[in-house]
């Protein structure tokens, strides 16, 4: 852990937290801070979560209170603020009536370099942690994951494809193409349009990670969404170059926001939440089509030597998969819900913003999280490792 | 500071020989200067800082060596040339000064409180390198300095300023002997001030009254105040001490209020009844009365030996 | 001085010896150690120094704007520095302050509002527009240019204040004897003033630049994901990719790096003279 404590940088900065880059978990509970902010949800919701956030500061102290009591306790780590009560809400609650095992909600953000690092140092404190699917192949690579034991977890429950060996969905969310229209001459309806910069000119903002990008980059070489798999690493980072000089990267949620706020970019490929969340601060302006999005996952991991155990880890992530509990988180933070039996019961009104309605998910390309998986050929990488690389190369060159 | 070209005169010219510098930047001036604590580049040598204004003159240091060294042996530093200045003692420092300001053979040699960052014994060393350096070369030198010794002992020509004005100007014998005004006997060497009613003229001589006392004094009454009275300057040196009194035009009684002894002489001072207190110096071998206080004695001048003065 | 003097002393100081060995020194020949045993023992990751453009790209976009963001700050601060000390003490009051200013601002308040200035639509373009002086807005932020201009504003008191600090020991007369002896007042400064500022010059580069090889959040914000430093790569190699073993390569190689900027410049100045030990 000194190791952590050496390198990271957002020791020293605590602001880091908002400047560098982020997950889309991490990125729900963002939101979900500012709509406290604008007084969206209550405050006493709020306030649970920063008690307990205090209240627990970090892993490892807790870990040292459960050692002896397996079995009676289970540690889900996501990445706090109002994160902690919808969980407990959603999916603790419920777990703890039907198996009788007490959840703890850990707000410490489930860091993959925290997970190797605790794995590393045979000092695991965590049980189930929501990381999204690079997190999961990455850790994956690196052995410090246990296989989900479908026998426990239903495959059915979620969309076949985001059903890892490592990690399976806990919530869906999707890349879609957002545009400002006071920006554009008329609406884009896909990343052919996004990439045209005599039609639509000015700059554009994409992930500064490739996940998710790849795959706007095949469609705009003119793949269908059919067969955007397997994905040209090449093709689709050639794509990128194309327009480089108009890009715009994105780390965090937040910044890939305050660049359409700033009036930067008429387009982006962001997260939906995001998108949304633009859409109501601009009264319209800033909109997005669900045409050719990417469909992803938030995922569940569980540690290798977990403390509450596989079973009851394993158990908690089955449960979490009814859909009524997805439709409390859904609600609470806007994570899409990753059951399909869920989509139905989604009210009228905000099935605009859900990512797995048959209509929307008819449009869109859901991610293929086996492609990433697989070995590259180049270095010993996987696909997911040396898109990473060449994404990055591409970008800063 | 105005001569030197840093500060604008805000009325007047400044003329050398016959031209007209008052506007010439300081580095058009072509002066020597010596300022107060030298002003040595701390990160030069010495013979750096020596070769300083022949650099800034497009002179290289190669063909400088030979006026560097002649400048450093003017001041018999030769063997210091590679020393840096915070290596060297403060006459040393002084002395590099020297040769730095000397180099390039200015028109006019400035020397700002040259002296008064160093001891009194190297002090008078120096004052007489000085002025032996001083009648080699034959440059002008202006020598700037509040000590009023070392303005007489270094000088040909000393002008003294008061508030800016010019208070008095001539050879330094000429200065200590005839003050014009109060203000030059006071501030050269010291004196005592007589003010007293001119009672009668003749024609080389005249004589005023102090109290019950009627003095005489060589010249004439010039300066009178309106109210008639005269002022005039009495060095301390010029009066004789004695038991009886002294054989002289003007003698007076007093008593000994205070005395100090310096070797060379004793300076007194001494109670009179209608004169006040006087300063009186003698030389200590010569001395011809038992120095202590309370002794009752004689002070006697002639009346040539004091000089009328105008107060202000 | 006495042995069992002596022996004392070192006693005094050992728990400070201690805390520097458990909480700084163990933590990087632990990374040292990760740098060549993650993930097989041996070199491997070193060689990746040699072996892949994108390291040496991000190396060189690194020095690039190292080096010019140290020039550009030394040469303002030394401006700002030589002001402070010409200028009355009620200016010097106010301009000390504005030095300091940026100081107690965050990071991202700072990046934040260099992208309004800078922006297409920012003040800057649309004056310049306004005034004719560009037809189509520059690009002045979300590349190098812009991650530059903030990284300087943010080093500018790390430049400002050794050289002033350098300066005010500077006795001005010394000027005035270089002018009485003939310089021209560039003469006096190129050849008086500039040397005797040398020792805060040397200081304010060496910090800005050991700072700026560190930088991190400047370059993420303003460079639009575009300019990436070497700390950025070091946290997306930890914290993402997890690949230990290159990111504590890297972190290595940036600490020797700071020190062999640090030996470089020793060979010519005395450090411990520039930083005031001695």
């Amino acid at each position: 852990m000194s190791l952590t404590k050496t390198l990271y940088e957002k020791d020293l900065y605590p602001e880091i937290e908002d400047a560098g880059d982020s997950d889309f978990a991490r990125d729900c509970v963002e939101i979900a801070s500012e709509r406290l902010a604008k007084g969206q949800i209550d405050r006493r919701t709020f306030l649970t979560a920063m008690t307990l956030l205090g209240a627990l500061p970090a892993g490892v102290a807790l870990g040292s209170k459960t050692a002896g009591a397996a079995a009676k306790e289970l540690v889900v780590v996501n990445w706090g603020g109002p994160a902690v009560e919808a969980y407990a809400k959603a999916f603790g609650d419920p777990f703890e009536k039907s198996a009788g095992v007490k959840v703890v909600i850990d707000g410490t953000g489930p860091l993959g370099s925290k997970i190797k690092a605790m794995v590393d140092a045979k000092a695991v404190t965590w049980d189930v942690c929501d990381t999204g699917t690079g997190t999961t192949l990455v850790l994956q690579k690196q052995g410090v994951l246990q296989k989900i034991d479908y026998s426990i977890v239903d495959k059915k429950k979620m969309q076949d494809i985001f059903a890892y060996e490592y990690g399976c969905a806990n919530y869906m969310f999707s890349f879609i193409l957002a545009y400002n229209k006071t920006k554009v001459p008329s609406a884009p309806t896909g990343w052919k349009d996004f990439w045209d910069l005599a039609k639509f000119p000015g700059n554009r903002t994409l992930r500064k990670q490739p996940n998710g990008m790849l795959e706007a980059c095949m469609m705009a070489a003119g793949k269908s969404p059919k067969s955007v798999y397997p994905i040209d690493i090449d093709l689709a980072v050639g794509k990128l170059k194309e327009i480089k000089a108009n890009v715009i990267a994105w780390g965090s949620g937040s910044q890939s926001q305050e660049l359409f706020r700033t009036g930067e970019v008429a387009m982006g490929n962001i997260w939906h939440t995001r998108a949304n969340l633009l859409n109501q601060e601009t009264k319209g302006d800033v909109t997005w089509t669900w045409q050719d999005g990417i469909v992803t996952a938030g995922m569940w991991n569980v540690p290798l030597a977990n403390p509450a155990g596989t079973e009851t880890a394993m158990k908690f992530i089955a449960s979490s998969q009814d859909p009524e509990q997805q439709l409390v988180l859904f609600d609470a933070m806007g994570n899409g819900p990753a059951n399909p039996a869920a989509a139905a019961k989604v009210p009228a009104d905000k099935k605009y913003i859900d990512p797995g309605q048959p209509e929307n998910l008819a449009l869109q390309v859901l991610q293929n999280g086996p492609w990433y998986e697989e070995d590259s050929g180049v270095r010993n990488l996987t696909n997911d490792e040396l898109s990473r690389e060449k994404w990055l190369d591409a970008l800063s060159s | 500071m105005s001569i030197a070209g840093f500060v604008e005169p805000s009325a007047g010219q400044i003329l050398l020989d016959d031209s007209d510098i008052t506007a010439l930047p300081p580095d058009k001036r072509n002066f020597g200067m010596v300022f107060q604590g030298y002003a040595l580049f701390p990160h030069m040598t010495v013979a750096d800082n020596i070769w300083f204004p022949l650099k800034v003159r497009g002179v290289s240091k190669a063909n400088a060596g030979d006026r560097v060294r002649n400048a450093l042996d003017l001041v018999q530093l030769g063997h210091l040339a590679e020393r840096y200045p915070s290596q060297l003692s403060g006459g040393q420092q002084q002395r590099v000064a020297l040769a730095r300001a000397l180099v390039f053979e200015p028109a006019l040699l400035l020397l700002d409180e040259p002296l008064s960052a160093l001891d009194k014994k190297l002090r008078a060393d120096l004052q007489w390198e000085l002025k032996s350096l001083h009648h080699r070369l034959g440059t002008t030198f202006i020598y700037v300095t509040h000590d009023q010794e070392e303005a007489l002992s270094m000088s040909d020509e000393i002008v003294i300023l008061r508030d800016g004005k010019i208070e008095q100007q001539g050879g330094p014998g000429d200065l200590y002997e005839k003050p014009a005004t109060r203000f030059v006997a006071d501030f050269l060497g010291k004196s005592n001030f007589l003010e007293g009613s001119v009672s009668g003229t003749q024609s080389d001589r005249f004589d005023y009254a102090i109290g019950e006392q009627t003095l005489v004094q060589a010249g004439k009454p010039d300066h009178q105040k309106v109210d008639g009275k005269v002022l005039v300057s009495l060095r301390p040196e010029k009066m004789v001490i004695a038991d009886q009194r002294p054989d002289t035009v003007n003698a007076v009684t007093g008593t000994i209020s205070a005395f100090n002894y310096y070797g060379s002489t004793y300076h007194f001072q001494v109670a009179t009844r209608d004169l006040g207190d006087l300063i009186v110096t003698s030389p200590a071998w010569t001395c011809s009365i038992e120095p202590s206080i309370g002794n009752d004695i004689w002070l006697g001048w002639q009346p040539d030996a004091s000089v009328v003065v105008r107060d202000r | 001085m006495h042995a069992s003097l002596r022996r004392i002393y070192w006693w005094l100081i050992a728990p400070a010896v201690l805390l520097m060995l458990v909480f700084y020194i163990y933590p990087l020949v632990q990374v040292l150690w990760i740098s060549v045993t993650d993930p097989v023992p041996g070199l491997g990751n070193y060689m990746e120094l040699i072996e892949r453009p994108l390291i040496h790209r991000i190396w060189m976009t690194t020095l690039r704007v190292c080096v010019i963001t140290t020039a550009v700050t030394v040469i303002a601060g030394y401006a700002v520095a030589y002001a402070m000390c010409h200028v009355g003490d009620r200016h010097r009051t106010w301009m000390m302050f504005c030095v300091l200013l940026t100081f107690w601002l965050s990071v991202l308040i700072r990046a934040f509002a260099w992208v309004m200035l800078l922006r297409t639509e920012g003040i800057v373009n649309s004056g310049l527009q306004e005034l004719g002086l560009i037809d189509e807005p520059l690009r002045l932020v979300r590349n190098e240019f812009g991650v530059i201009v903030g990284m300087v504003h943010f080093m500018l008191p790390l430049a400002v204040l050794p050289i002033y600090s350098n300066m005010t020991g500077i006795d001005t007369r010394l000027i005035s004897a270089a002018r009485g002896l003939g310089a021209s007042p560039i003469g006096a400064f190129t050849n008086i003033y500039l040397p005797l500022s040398k020792p805060g010059l040397i200081a304010a580069t060496i910090l800005v630049f050991v700072f700026s090889l560190g930088f991190f959040i400047t370059p993420a914000l303003l460079g639009g994901g575009k300019v990436v430093m070497i700390s950025e790569y070091i946290q997306v190699s930890f914290e993402e990719t997890l690949r230990w073993g290159q990111a504590t390569m890297l972190s290595s190689t940036l600490l020797f790096s700071v020190l062999l900027s640090l030996a470089l410049v020793a060979r010519f100045v005395d450090l411990k003279k520039v930083f005031g030990a001695r």
